[in-house]
């Protein structure tokens, strides 16, 4: 069992990435960066959760890329725990760059984000194909950070005030509310995407 | 035993299978027909991998659409097209396979395998560094680890050098006579040389399906040679059309296989490559 989750470990992963933690950690504590630094926060808060939809992408893409889905497909092991478990292993580098990044009350803010659009992601990239879930990942990031930038009223109000990512002037409490609610849901999209590779057996083909 | 009935398969408009209705025993059962015949399609849905559009498949009793876990169980599938983890060496990756198919204890097997198919001494090397053939008996090897009760290879040749080819066709033919080996194939050599018997397909539909003598049984007598001089061979092709079923070099033009009576001709046995092309043609 645990070969067998070390291989799935390997396959999703790239070593490269554990660079990424490792470097900011050194950056802490060397006080380059300050975790409480509002600049640095703000940065982190957009731009961290960019990272999931690109990991969810390599995941979907590297199957497809390598011609091994067939093979894969045609063993028992039921594909959800395969694909959970790669997943999994996408994630705790992205979590240890968090906690090298900020405190650990800013955990929330950085990575419910990120695991909504991871799991948005992964469960459209293989319903419809790698390259339409990560369109469709980054538009919802791109509308949400323009919005944010712009400080525009469009989508401000009512129930599409929770579809934005990053939106404008939110009370804390609301704040705390909308990180859990992007956590649950990023989980529930994530449980979809695992069903729909329950089903997943060939990849379109490009034109 | 597998078992499919009017089996149709439609890709948006097009049907790719037409109505099959087929049984195959243990032993080893050759699909042959031109490309497009519909025998990918035929092998991924007794894989489990594609759904039928209507009609029943099964393996040993198991529907392909409500016990897809129960028939993988028992399979081994290499396909068409196939391709390996290149981030593993070839050992680790048939050591992942033998994990998803849940086998206990997979090291004498994958010694065994890496063995017969003469991959011991590139084990360790990364999948990314293997050739063609090297790659292909890699995917042997992985769709007959767990010693499946059913084993699916989707033109397993392609990429071989002959004399993998002639290892590979002698290794089906040793295997054990109580497993179902499928073997789809566009190279009737492949079929004469390791099936017992053939389904033949065209335009998704079964032409033949029996015994490979029953097939040149359905031509023996009606195939005649010829001699044809050099300088009166196109004339001769044209003047016989689609009889004319396969030519080769002589001393001093063409041999001529023809469908059928033609002057100067004398009857010889149908190979199957013959028999097989006038069943295409018919």
């Amino acid at each position: 069992m645990i070969r067998y989750l070390g291989y799935e470990v390997r396959l999703a992963l790239h070593p490269a990435i554990w660079l990424l933690p490792g470097f900011l950690a050194i950056l802490r504590l060397t006080g380059v960066i300050q975790p409480k630094s509002g600049g640095w926060l703000g940065f982190l808060e957009v731009m961290f959760p960019l990272l999931f939809p690109l990991l969810s992408f390599s995941l979907i893409s590297q199957e497809k890329n390598w011609h091994t889905l067939e093979v894969w497909v045609a063993t028992p092991q039921r594909k959800s725990i395969s694909l959970f478990v790669r997943y999994l292993a996408l994630l705790f580098p992205l979590l240890a760059t968090a906690v090298a990044a900020v405190r650990p009350e800013e955990w929330l803010l950085l990575l419910a984000p990120g695991l909504l659009l991871g799991g948005f992601t992964l469960a459209i990239g293989l319903a419809l194909g790698e390259e339409v879930g990560l369109g469709a990942g980054l538009s919802w990031w791109g509308v949400s950070f323009i919005l944010a930038i712009t400080r525009s009223e469009l989508l401000s109000r009512g129930a599409a005030r929770w579809v934005l990512l990053f939106p404008p002037s939110v009370s804390p409490q609301e704040e705390l509310l909308r990180k859990w609610g992007q956590l649950g849901v990023g989980l529930l999209l994530l449980l979809l995407a695992l069903e729909v590779a329950e089903h997943k057996r060939s990849w379109k083909r490009r034109g | 035993m597998i078992k499919a009935e009017r089996l149709n398969k439609k890709y948006g408009r097009v049907p790719a299978l037409r109505g099959i209705t087929i049984t195959i025993e243990n032993g080893v059962f050759g699909l042959l027909g031109p490309n497009g015949a519909g025998k990918t399609t035929f092998i991924r849905i007794i894989a489990t991998l594609l759904p039928p559009s209507s009609g029943k498949a099964s393996v040993f009793s198991h529907d392909v659409l409500h016990n897809r876990i129960a028939i993988r169980k028992m399979l081994g599938y290499l396909p068409q097209e196939f391709g390996a983890y290149p981030k593993l060496t070839g050992r680790e990756y048939l050591e992942y396979i033998a994990a998803l198919k849940a086998i206990r204890r997979p090291k004498r097997q994958i010694d065994e395998l890496l063995a017969q198919f003469h991959l011991t001494d590139v084990a360790r090397r990364r999948v990314t560094s293997f050739s063609g053939g090297m790659l292909r008996r890699l995917g042997i090897a992985q769709a007959l680890l767990g010693e499946p009760k059913v084993l699916l290879v989707d033109e397993p040749t392609g990429g071989l050098d002959p004399e993998e080819r002639v290892r590979f066709r002698d290794f089906l033919m040793g295997l054990s006579g109580d497993r179902i080996v499928v073997l789809s194939t566009h190279l009737v050599e492949d079929v004469a040389m390791a099936c017992e018997r053939l389904a033949v397909l065209r335009g998704g539909k079964i032409l033949y399906q029996g015994t490979v003598n029953g097939l040149l049984d359905l031509y023996r007598g009606k195939v005649y040679e010829v001699e044809v001089l050099e300088e009166r061979t196109k004339g001769k092709l044209d003047a016989w059309g689609d009889r004319v079923l396969t030519t080769k070099r002589v001393d001093r033009g063409r041999g001529v296989r023809v469908l059928g009576e033609v002057e100067g001709g004398r009857p010889v046995s149908p190979s199957l490559e013959d028999a097989y092309l006038a069943l295409i043609r018919s």
